[in-house]
Order: structure tokens, then C-alpha cells, then sequence
């Protein structure tokens, strides 16, 4: 595989969200708005692409056995370095996504990609791996987020759409409408890809 | 058993380098940490949008003021006053968390009230409510409906047409409304109490 198809395959064919369904906590409850899902998706991101280094770097290092560990302790240093740099230069993104940053943590994209992927292939598939899938994430908290904030607030990156007599549905922003958007946006990405396989 | 040693050397290793890049990077990231908070909380945008016309907060003269205030009252958490351009006083600015609790904990204010006993602006510094319902409450026409009302009495809050001295909650938001406007109403008693 060259370097394009595995960026295309975070983005499109192995989408983490909309095909393979990891990371769903953070996809769920974080999309109420479009910036914060951009914003969880970007700080995973950056998780993701560091983690995949180090552990792609270590990877003849750490032995078999204690690989989860090993994985874990180098996944939380990333995820702290983000919470802390988050906290210093993005106040209001790191004030409106709370828990969810240190939850990064057990986001199981990232543990998976660890050990699907960063520890058998080398740095440079890895970063690239990295950058495909974290970008998938990205796009896709983004479309679910501005989807759910179009309909439940009429605007989208707080830019107001649909005013007037428009009345926001408020329960696209409430927890059900998370699980609503999420089932169509994936019910249509089935649709699409099922139709050009045919 | 040389495994097990084995092993949880490189396990130790791994988490002492990234306790090590950790350390370095809380080094870094500190101070940026606390202005941004302090920006965040009482900056000039802050001040201006609390007190209109001031460009910062200052301790107030008698100190011993805060520590009376927070003793009697548990949800009181700071006081300064407002400053213009030629440092004159402004105003009130009465930090204070909501005794009733919101849809998913307390909002955290500055309610700036001014000399004459009006409230001039409110800042919400913290809250955890529903993004895009509750967290409304901190949008530009809620919180107007709290300015210009005198601090003699307590503001309420209707569903319907409001009385002089209350406000209308956001729809859908009423818990959020509710703690905020008890927020505002901690904050009016304690100006009644010690600084009018």
C-alpha cells in the first residue's frame, strides 16, 4: 500500500466512526455543536499521530506481554500533554468539552490503532495511518455535530442558518437526538457505498 | 523471576520518560494556564462586560470585606470593584455560584452592580449546562433582561409575561434559568447587606 491509500482508508474506506464504530462515547456525547465535535476530533488527532509514532518507534522495544501497559502509559502521556496545552491556549474548547479531553484516554481508536497498526509497521506508515484515521474522526464528528446543531439551533459553527420562524428542535442537541443523527448519517453512508459497489 | 524483573523494567522505563516529558511539559504550560484563567475570569473584556466602562477589576479597599462576606455566605467566592480609564470606581463586581443548582451543577457569575444600586452587566464564568439549551443562558438577550433592575428586590423568574421584577426563563431551559437568576439574587444580597 502506498502512502495516499492509507489515508484513504482512515477517511473513507475504514471510517473510525461511520464504518468500523469505535469511539462512539466520545462521538456521541461531545457533537453537540459542530466546533466541539471538530475540536474532540482534532485533539484526538494529535493523540492519535503521537501516539502512533512512539509506539511504532518502541515497537521492537516493548515485549509482547506487557504491551497493553505499555501502550496505555504512552497513550495518557499524550492525552495529559493535550489537556494541558489545550488549558493554556484554547480555554473556551477546553472549558466546553470538559471530562471528555482526559477521556481520550480510553478512546478505543487510539488503543486500537496501537495495536492494530502502529506495532507492526513502520513510523512513516504510522504517522500516515495516524493522520487518515484521526482526520476521519475529525470529519466526522464534524458533519454529526453540524447536522445535530443545524436542526436543534438553527446555526452551524454559531453562525445562525435557519432564523425566522424557524424553532430549533431541541432534542437533536439532547442525548437521543446524538443517537438519532448519528444512525442516519451511517444508515446514508451504507447506502452510498452499497450503491457504488453495485 | 528474570523475566518478571525484565519486564517491569521496561515498564518502569516507560513511564519514567513519560513522567519525565510530563513534568517538562507542565513546566511549560503553567503560567500560560493561569493567565488564560485569569484572562478568562477577570480580564479587561471581562470587566467591560460586567461593569460597561471599566477596562479592569481591582482588590476592594477594605479585604477584610471578603473574608466577612465569605464566611456568612457559602456560595459567595469573590469581590472586586470595577475601574475606567482614569481609575475611578465603576461599580460592583460580586463573584458568586448559584445556591440552586442548575439542570447539571452551579453557574458560576459576576454580577456587576452599579453605584447606585442597579445591575450594569453579568458575566457567566463557568457552567455545565446543556450545550445549546441551558448553556443559552449565557447569550446576550437572556442576560439583558437582568439589566437596568434595581437591586432593592429579588428577581424571579415566569414562564409567561414578566412582572417588573422578573425575568423569563428560555424555553426549555427553566432549572438553568432558575439557578442563574438564584445566582444573581446571592449576589444582590450581598450588595444589600455590605455594600450599599
Amino acid at each position: 500500500m502506498n502512502g495516499f491509500k492509507y489515508l484513504k482508508n482512515g477517511l473513507i474506506n475504514e471510517n473510525p466512526t461511520f464504518v468500523q464504530l469505535l469511539g462512539m462515547c466520545p462521538t456521541l456525547a461531545v457533537t453537540t455543536s459542530a466546533e466541539n465535535g471538530m475540536g474532540m476530533g482534532l485533539a484526538t488527532t494529535a493523540v492519535l499521530i503521537g501516539s502512533n509514532i512512539a509506539i511504532s518507534l518502541l515497537r521492537k522495544v516493548i515485549p509482547d506481554k506487557i504491551r497493553i501497559p505499555a501502550f496505555v502509559v504512552v497513550i495518557a502521556t499524550f492525552v495529559t500533554i493535550i489537556d494541558m496545552f489545550m488549558h493554556a491556549y484554547a480555554l473556551d474548547l477546553y472549558k466546553s468539552l470538559g471530562l471528555f479531553i482526559p477521556l481520550i484516554v480510553v478512546n478505543c481508536l487510539i488503543l486500537g490503532r496501537a495495536e492494530a497498526f502502529a506495532s507492526k509497521n513502520s513510523v512513516g506508515a504510522s504517522i500516515l495511518d495516524a493522520i487518515g484515521m484521526g482526520l476521519g474522526f475529525t470529519i466526522a464528528l464534524t458533519i454529526l455535530g453540524s447536522v445535530r446543531e443545524l436542526i436543534g439551533a438553527g446555526s452551524i459553527f454559531g453562525y445562525t442558518i435557519i432564523g425566522g420562524a424557524y424553532k430549533p428542535a431541541l432534542i437533536m442537541i439532547l442525548p437521543p437526538g446524538a443517537f438519532i443523527a448519528l444512525g442516519l448519517l451511517i444508515g446514508l453512508v451504507n447506502y452510498i457505498s452499497r450503491k457504488k459497489a453495485a | 523471576m528474570r523475566e518478571i524483573v525484565k519486564l517491569g523494567g521496561i515498564l518502569f522505563l516507560i513511564a519514567a520518560i513519560s513522567a519525565g516529558v510530563l513534568a517538562f511539559s507542565n513546566d511549560v504550560t503553567k503560567d500560560k494556564i493561569i493567565e488564560a484563567e485569569e484572562a478568562a475570569s477577570s480580564g479587561p473584556e471581562v470587566a467591560n462586560a460586567v461593569i460597561p466602562g471599566s477596562i479592569g477589576f481591582e482588590k476592594i479597599d477594605d479585604e477584610s470585606l471578603v473574608d466577612k462576606i465569605k464566611e456568612k455566605n457559602e456560595k459567595f467566592i469573590d469581590l472586586k470593584v470595577g475601574k475606567d480609564e482614569n481609575g475611578d470606581t465603576t461599580g460592583y463586581a460580586i463573584r458568586t455560584s448559584s445556591p440552586i443548582k442548575g439542570y447539571a451543577g452551579d453557574i458560576e457569575i459576576y454580577l456587576g452592580v452599579s453605584l447606585d444600586g442597579e445591575i450594569v452587566g453579568m458575566k457567566v464564568l463557568s457552567l455545565s449546562e446543556t450545550a445549546g439549551l441551558g448553556s443559552n443562558v449565557q447569550n446576550a438577550d437572556f442576560q439583558e433582561q437582568y439589566f437596568g433592575k434595581s437591586a432593592d428586590m429579588q428577581i424571579g423568574v415566569s414562564k409567561g409575561t414578566p412582572e417588573e421584577n422578573e425575568i423569563v426563563a428560555l424555553s426549555g431551559a427553566t432549572y438553568s434559568s432558575r439557578s442563574i437568576t438564584s445566582a444573581v439574587n446571592n449576589a444582590l444580597d450581598i450588595y444589600n447587606e455590605y455594600l450599599k
